[in-house]
């Protein structure tokens, strides 16, 4: 009896041999990828059935508007002193003149008044020996000549078009001219009454006067219609948004000096789509002499400007996914190993496994929660206003698609991944070492500074993406992720751009195999053996 | 590797800093039968289990399972219920045996089927849908018990089963494990109960420090030369005996190893003589006894160890 046990146990061992050697290299890679996916799946629907999930959903947007306006502020403004060394936050506007004439007409009163505005502050102002050279000059000029006539001068002079001749650069009025357009910052700060509108010169087409109302470099754009003088002198104001008056109230006063009354009637910039574009060689084109009028370097700079907006943006999101992320891993970690249940996952699963199957399950409950926001948004914008596809017909889908350029979104992935995976690697090694979240506090902490100071790193490469160390300093894990976002819109040639690639592989890798370590040991560390 | 050994300890060592946990461990476990891990506090036994599933590495030595040294491609032949139990609190019953059964490998319907089955066989099924943090002990023990069985494995691994059951679960668990005995399963199980091991048990190791002192099918372990006599004398009574080999006594009752082919008839007038014998038990030793005897041999030799090495290094 015994025998035949025995000979029905040899059996059954020879079968589960002779089943386990056939094609089990071929299923064990698939049952390693499936364990991890069954770890991640778990953690996905437990944290999906919890209302706090559901909390964090709705008060999730609240965590991210401050970044956002931060970024609007900071980024964009960063990115355009960087651009443009003479932006300042005054408003401005264009003008598109149909008739040739009456803009200029404007625009020379405009002068008039601020060379007159000038002139008085220096006559009356002349023992202050702080001022300009230029205007300490001014003021011995005005003592010998004729105001009034002087003002007709310089008016002249600074309108004067083309290149200068050196006899002419020798000149107190063409110095002064040249001094005249470099310093319209100092003028405006120091000569009362000098009105802080400027206006914008050069060759744009309709979308790119778009683009920079989008981007508010541009307050807006005035259009003088070829029938100017047939039609009870009305002009439109295009802007984003009603509600621009300073700039419209003050250019309606200035023209009404040299025509009378005049209409200035508001349109916004989707109403002005989808009226008949104006013929591009009909645009008023008043470049002032000093400032080379070239559209591909102007798109060039909105391109740039856009670029690095974009990446402050892809930086914002990298972020705020690592962050929450690898919170969401550090809390499953300590959760697995309090739970007491990992001694029977480890006996199915590798410690690396389970590891692995956590950063998956975070990534999936963070995706889930922003593929929600994302949604949700998307819908409240298309059924409250119709914006999107007022938007589409405006030009915006071409800042929208500058944003979402394949190379962004490409580098924007890979960046992603393994910042999470390097970020979550150290979190989940550093997480299973502690019995609560309480002892994991100062872990987190350091690992958050870290983490900041990556972040605000980047947010400062952002708008100055030339400074020599920072290609060193891309090439150091912890920063890569971030550094490599910062810079999408310069990003390094190939060769280099594989090189940090490589590295930040390697060092995810590695990070990955010694977590790994730490991680097993820690994990089970709990539950110590005791006998 | 002899096929007929579901598990092969060889030589197994397995050391934590200077703690040799593991000490050459041999052990060949047949298949299809239930063998007994027996040992005090931190002799070994759970060590031994973790590196027969796979949770650890052993330092030295080989171990075979299935007939492979590589562990993790048969983990999914393999049910492991450690002394440390927990389950996921906020995780339904249900989902949480179904989620065992996927990470070894199953479908998941087929996970479900099986898990209902199981539910239904402990009488859980009231409890599939509650959440495991409503569990009392016992009953979230049971739930980790179906957990190590729903992908019917063909070795169970069983640390302190009966810890913190009542007797009405205890009496479960044991059927269960004849039950899956009966089934080919190979089971091993460490308890501290020997009243468990005496009646479960076709095998039994003794470990004691990381070391296995006794092993062989529980009647031959129980068998050995071993008297036990109540009598009204002291321990004095047994000196000078040659058919002893050792003796102990706790207060009236005596427990004497006699030398191998000893005539007990002739032994016993020898101690009328001496003492008042109330009590001359021949019968096999309960593993109780075994264990004390065991585990107590190897305290005195350690202790006698001791000794020598101190007045050695005193001289």
């Amino acid at each position: 009896m015994e025998k035949e046990y025995t000979k029905i146990q040899a059996e059954t061992t020879t079968k589960v041999l002779s089943d386990l050697t056939s094609s089990r290299d071929e299923r064990y890679m698939l049952k390693k990828l499936f364990d991890i996916w069954v770890i991640a799946s778990r953690d996905w629907l437990e944290a999906a059935s919890g209302k706090l999930y559901w909390v964090g959903m709705l008060l999730g947007p609240l965590l991210l508007i401050p970044f956002p306006a931060l970024l609007v502020v900071g980024v964009p403004t960063g990115a355009l002193v960087t651009l443009d060394p003479n932006f300042s936050w005054n408003p401005r506007y264009f003008v598109i003149d149909h008739t040739d004439s009456v803009g200029e007409e404007i625009a020379e009163i405009i002068l008039r008044e601020r060379v007159k505005e000038t002139i008085d502050f220096v006559h009356k102002h002349e023992w202050i020996t702080s001022q300009p050279k230029m205007l300490q000059e001014l003021a011995k000029v005005i003592a010998n000549e004729n105001i009034s006539d002087l003002v007709d001068e310089i008016v002249n002079a600074i309108q004067i078009q083309g290149t200068i001749t050196t006899d002419s650069a020798n000149s107190f009025l063409a110095r002064l001219r040249a001094w005249w357009h470099r310093n319209q910052e100092y003028l405006e700060d120091n000569i009362p009454n000098y009105s802080r509108y400027r206006e914008l010169k050069g060759d744009y087409t309709q979308r790119e006067l778009f683009e920079k109302i989008y981007l508010e470099s541009l307050d807006g754009y005035f259009v003088i219609p070829p029938d100017f003088s047939s039609s009870n002198r009305k002009v439109r104001f295009v802007s984003e948004t009603f509600g621009r008056g300073g700039v419209q109230h003050w250019y309606e006063e200035k023209a009404s000096l040299v025509f009378g009354d005049i209409t200035i009637v508001e349109t916004t910039i989707h109403e002005e789509a989808t009226r008949e574009k104006p013929h591009q060689s009909s645009f008023n084109i008043s470049n002032p002499v000093d400032e080379p009028s070239v559209s591909e370097s102007r798109r060039k700079e909105v391109s740039d400007l856009i670029a690095k907006i974009a990446a402050g943006v892809y930086l914002y999101v990298l972020f705020f996914a690592v962050f929450v992320g690898i919170s969401l891993l550090l809390n499953a970690t300590v959760e697995e190993k309090s739970s007491h249940i990992v001694e029977v996952i480890l006996s199915n699963i590798s410690a690396t496994q389970l590891m692995d199957g956590k950063l998956v399950g975070a990534a999936l409950i963070f995706f889930t929660m922003a593929a929600v926001w994302i949604l949700a948004f998307s819908a409240i914008g298309g059924l409250t206003s119709g914006l999107i596809v007022q938007l589409m017909a405006s030009g915006f889908s071409d800042i929208m698609f500058s944003f979402f350029k394949p190379t962004y979104v490409i580098n924007f992935l890979i960046y992603l991944v393994l910042g999470f995976a390097f970020y979550g690697y150290i979190l989940s090694a550093f997480g299973s070492l502690c019995s609560n979240i309480r002892e994991a506090q100062p872990i987190t902490f350091v690992i958050v500074i870290l983490f900041m100071v990556a972040f605000g790193l980047s947010c400062w490469i952002v708008a100055n993406p030339e400074l020599p160390f920072i290609k060193v300093l891309s090439f150091f894990p912890p920063f890569t992720p971030f550094i490599m976002t910062a810079l999408m819109g310069s990003l390094p040639d190939w060769p280099i751009y594989l090189l940090n690639l490589l590295v930040m592989i390697a060092a995810t890798l590695g990070v990955r195999l010694l977590a790994g370590r730490i991680y097993y040991r820690g994990i089970i560390a709990e539950s110590k053996p005791k006998s | 590797m002899n096929h007929t050994n579901c598990v092969e300890f060889d030589r197994t060592q397995k050391v934590f800093g200077t703690l040799h946990a593991l000490k050459d461990f041999s052990l060949p476990i047949k298949s299809g039968c239930i063998y007994g891990f027996l040992g005090p506090n931190g002799a070994g036994k759970t060590t031994a289990m973790r590196i027969l599933v796979g949770i650890s590495k052993p330092t030295g030595g080989n171990i075979h399972v299935f007939g492979t040294s590589d562990i993790p491609s048969v983990r999914h032949l393999i049910g492991y219920l450690p002394e440390e139990k927990g389950l996921y609190k906020r995780m339904r019953v249900l989902d949480y045996i179904v989620y065992l059964g996927r990470l070894n490998g199953m479908r998941k319907l087929n996970a479900i089927k099986r898990a209902k089955e199981l539910l239904e066989e402990f009488e859980l099924t009231d409890w599939e849908r509650s959440r495991c943090q409503v569990l009392s002990k016992g009953l979230g023990q049971k739930v980790q018990i179906v957990g190590t069985l729903v992908h019917d494995p063909q070795l169970m691994v069983l640390d302190e089963p009966f810890s913190g059951l009542d007797p009405i679960n205890v009496e479960v668990v044991r059927k269960l494990i004849h039950d899956r005995s009966k089934a080919n399963a190979t089971i091993i199980l460490s308890t501290h109960i020997m009243e468990q091991a005496e009646v479960l048990c076709d095998e039994i190791v003794l470990i004691n420090k990381g070391e296995a002192v006794l092993k062989g099918p529980i009647d031959e372990v129980r068998k050995g030369n071993v008297i036990t006599i109540e009598h009204s004398g002291t321990e004095e009574v047994f000196a000078g005996l040659t058919q002893l080999v050792s003796y102990k006594q706790i207060s009236r009752l005596a427990t004497l190893e006699v030398t191998e082919g000893c005539d007990l008839q002739e032994l016993l007038r020898k101690l009328l003589n001496r003492t008042k014998v109330t009590q001359f038990n021949t019968s096999a030793t309960s593993l109780h006894e075994v264990f004390l005897r065991e585990v107590g041999k190897i305290e005195t030799a350690n202790e006698e160890e001791k000794t020598i090495t101190n007045t050695t290094s005193q001289e």
